[in-house]
């Protein structure tokens, strides 16, 4: 039969063409007038509804179904209706049989997770389309190429390869690159050669054997097998942006990734702040890699999180006198505290200095700590939550006072500094500086309800962007075009878990540690806590996505979707989430009681 | 007249059926329950015209039963008009391997039992069915027939409007019904199930 049935929607877009014409022939249709009934809650269900024109309203409820929108998808498993519709317009519906539904959702997983009540396990069954991605040179781990000038001797090269962890130099000349290893080193000892005064230019080796940086490792491995060496230059464009050593290419081809541990390795090394900047590069490379091979974002961000706190350790230790380091405790605040932060978006850092503790150099350091990672690619914080502003660099007291202030009286920015400190994790220095702060905020704040009440309120500050009839609500961004899933999606959640974590003495700041607490300790329902984990992680997923189209087109990262650039798919999956952070936040507006302030 | 005199009437025009196996047309039909009907003819005079293919569909309540549709293609004994052959698409070829009139009108009423019929421009279809029925049943059709856009005629004129456009996509348009692809008798029967759906809640319309 000829239908204008339109199988490019979700669910009906992950059938196949056998699976379609089995749907095809068994549409019915079916005509309500404004005002009637469709269905009433218990009855027996004996078919998928799906609105053909028209809008149908759930009673009792402020959900709206328009066009193609399926209606109450869960009542198929069990067969009894889960809620009462109305027709709100004249409403024309297809009706879809349901043991046909049922027969073609056993084949199809995809299409069955459509079904299931719970978004957690919607989630879980819908996946993540895991693309096997060819690594390229480019993703393994690249050593900084060392240069010597034509004149060196090899005892210069023998000392720089020192100084650098390097296993050969390179040395431009007149006619070209030249390279010289730790091989040819080992033959000038062997021959006997002086080597303070054995020119360099003498022992090199040419021409340069290079890939280029977007080639296959495949292809990088056969140059190596078929000139017999150990290691490659690396071109971007004409220019030399690595040398690709042996090791690093079988450790690229065994994690068929960028080697997490390769680059804490080349955090460990680097000498001065400047060389941190391929560990930098490397990062964002890994990012890419691990997120294009469908790694879960919660893993992702623990991975990204790991590497970025040993980051900011090493590049603060190579910036302050090593007996600044037993005095003072460097924070890292925010996204970045929980764990949560894989896109460089912007710096939340704070210092905490022993109680008496004076340097000259204290402020300097911080200043260029800051500066550093700015040139890093860390936008420097629009609330100056950053080591450079004394405010946030204060002594023990200091603070103490502080915590006074913002427990004292709730004003919003009070709360927003409190929230801020409530996400920081002690990333280098001494410890027990932060625990002990930790333990003064905790101390007189979970038991005071009218603070946490005003704790809380931010909570109700964005609504998540999706209307009473269950549509997304784009009216952000510079054409309107777009929807802030971190205001209206994922701030509202963070937000509420810290104002739960608050309350019952949650030491966790990151935010899925939170919620497994708070599971744990009954505040949260099992079912709810795993439904707001994947909720969480699938907007943070769409956000590191578009984060990193941003970054390709070197766009600041914002929090910007455009319904419109997503999938079916994912534009259901979003609907599903933002009804998830509806729920919570009007569980945390219920439980702080927002409503009475 | 009164409803047993009706009933009465009717188990009379029963007897005197040609062929008793289709007595159960004079059956009482279940409430609310109907068929729309479209059939697509070999040329457009009733007195020459031959079935080529039929499509009804039964509508239950609110709901118009499309997946338990009746579709036949009929297998003429003339030929077609190649004017018609434009409008339904159905070349000689295609009806082929279509069936005998008989078998497929026995079908037919099997199909629609006793339950009214439904559709737009009906009467040229029912005057051609009952041509065709006639030696086979002996009498005319006994069901109810409801012509959708004298429904949609009655609700539309007015004094200051005496003139309504029956036209089946004006009707689609103005009721705000989707429109599909025309001139295929299962989707055209669908339309008129959908126009007949969406003016029966003028409860005064329907017999």
């Amino acid at each position: 039969m000829t239908t204008s049935f339109d199988f490019n929607r979700a669910p009906f877009n992950s059938l196949n063409t056998a699976e379609c014409d089995r749907i095809t022939a068994a549409l019915d249709v079916a005509y309500y007038s404004a005002g009637s009934v469709i269905q009433q809650e218990g009855e027996v269900v004996d078919a998928l509804l799906v609105v053909m024109k028209g809008l149908v309203r759930e009673a009792g409820e402020a959900s709206f179904y328009g066009c193609f929108d399926v209606l109450d998808s869960k009542s198929l498993l069990n067969g009894k209706a889960c809620c009462t519709l109305h027709a709100h317009e004249d409403t024309l519906l297809w009706y879809i049989r349901r043991d046909v539904v049922m027969k073609v959702s056993d084949g199809n997983s995809q299409f069955a997770a459509f079904f299931y009540a719970d978004v957690a396990r919607k989630l879980a069954a819908l996946g993540r389309p895991v693309q096997e991605l060819q690594p390229r040179v480019g993703d393994a781990v690249l050593h900084m190429p060392c240069w010597l000038a034509e004149s060196a001797t090899v005892m210069d090269a023998a000392r720089l390869m020192k100084r650098a962890h390097s296993r050969a130099v390179l040395v431009r000349e007149t006619s070209g690159m030249g390279i010289f290893t730790q091989s040819d080193l080992r033959n000038v000892v062997v021959d006997g050669l002086d080597a303070n005064c054995e020119a360099i230019y003498r022992h090199l080796k040419r021409p340069l054997i290079c890939v280029k940086c977007d080639d296959d490792l495949h292809h990088a491995m056969l140059l190596m097998m078929r000139h017999s060496v150990q290691r490659l230059i690396v071109l971007e464009g004409d220019e030399v942006c690595g040398v690709l050593e042996q090791v690093e290419l079988m450790s690229a081809f065994f994690n068929n990734t960028n080697n997490p541990r390769g680059i804490t390795a080349q955090i460990g090394r680097a000498n001065c702040p400047d060389e941190l900047m391929a560990a930098v590069k490397s990062t964002q490379q890994l990012i890419r890699t691990l997120h294009s091979n469908g790694m879960k974002i919660t893993l992702l961000a623990e991975l990204v999180g790991e590497i970025r706190q040993r980051l900011f350790s090493r590049l603060f230790t190579l910036l302050a006198p090593p007996e600044m380091l037993q005095h003072v405790c460097l924070l890292v605040l925010g996204s970045e505290g929980r764990g949560e932060q894989i896109l460089n978006t912007d710096q939340d850092n704070a210092l905490i200095i022993e109680d008496g503790y004076q340097h000259p150099d204290l402020e300097r350091v911080c200043e260029q700590f800051n500066q550093q990672l700015i040139t890093f690619g860390y936008p420097p914080c629009p609330g100056l939550v950053m080591v450079s502003n004394p405010q946030w660099r204060q002594s023990v007291t200091g603070y103490k006072r502080q915590m006074n202030i913002w427990s004292s009286s709730a004003s919003s920015e009070n709360v927003m500094q409190m929230a801020i400190w409530l996400d920081a994790r002690p990333v280098c220095g001494q410890v027990a500086l932060f625990e002990g702060l930790r333990h003064y905020l905790q101390q007189d704040l979970g038991d005071n309800a009218a603070f946490l009440s005003r704790f809380a309120l931010p909570v109700e500050q964005f609504a998540p962007p999706i209307n009473l009839f269950s549509r997304l609500i784009a009216t952000s961004g510079p054409d309107k075009h777009a929807l802030d899933i971190k205001k209206g999606g994922i701030f509202p959640v963070v937000h509420g878990l810290r104002s739960l974590g608050l309350e019952y003495g949650v030491d966790d700041c990151n935010s899925y540690q939170r919620i497994q607490r708070l599971s744990e300790m009954g505040h949260l329902s099992e079912g709810f806590g795993l439904d707001l984990a994947e909720s969480l992680a699938f907007l943070q997923g769409l956000q590191l996505k578009a984060g990193l189209v941003n970054q390709a087109m070197d766009k600041p990262v914002d929090h910007l979707i455009d319904p419109a650039a997503l999938t079916t798919l994912e534009r259901e999956l979003l609907k599903d989430t933002l009804l998830v952070v509806r729920q919570f936040r009007q569980l945390i507006s219920h439980h702080f009681k927002l409503g009475m302030l | 007249m009164s409803w047993s005199y009706w009933h009465r009437w009717r188990r009379s025009r029963s007897l005197a059926l040609a062929n008793p196996q289709f007595a159960y047309l004079w059956d009482e039909p279940c409430t609310d329950e109907y068929v729309s009907l479209d059939c697509e003819m070999s040329c457009l005079d009733p007195k020459q015209a031959e079935i080529l293919s039929i499509a009804a569909i039964r509508i239950k309540g609110a709901r118009i039963i499309v997946s338990e549709h009746l579709k036949l293609l009929v297998k003429p004994a003339g030929q077609i008009d190649p004017a018609s052959i434009a409008v339904h698409g159905l070349r000689a070829q295609d009806v082929q391997n279509g069936m005998a009139i008989e078998t497929a009108l026995a079908e037919l009423l099997h199909f629609i039992g006793p339950r009214p019929l439904v559709g737009y421009y009906l009467e040229f279809d029912l005057a051609v069915l009952n041509r065709l029925l006639k030696p086979l049943l002996g009498v005319a059709l006994p069901n109810a027939a409801i012509e959708v856009s004298a429904l949609f005629y009655d609700q539309m004129v007015t004094a200051h409007r005496p003139d309504v456009d029956l036209s089946l996509s004006h009707i689609l348009q103005t009721l705000n019904l989707p429109d599909l692809p025309r001139h295929d008798p299962l989707n055209d029967a669908l339309l008129a199930a959908m126009v007949f759906l969406k003016l029966r809640c003028q409860p005064s319309l329907i017999p």
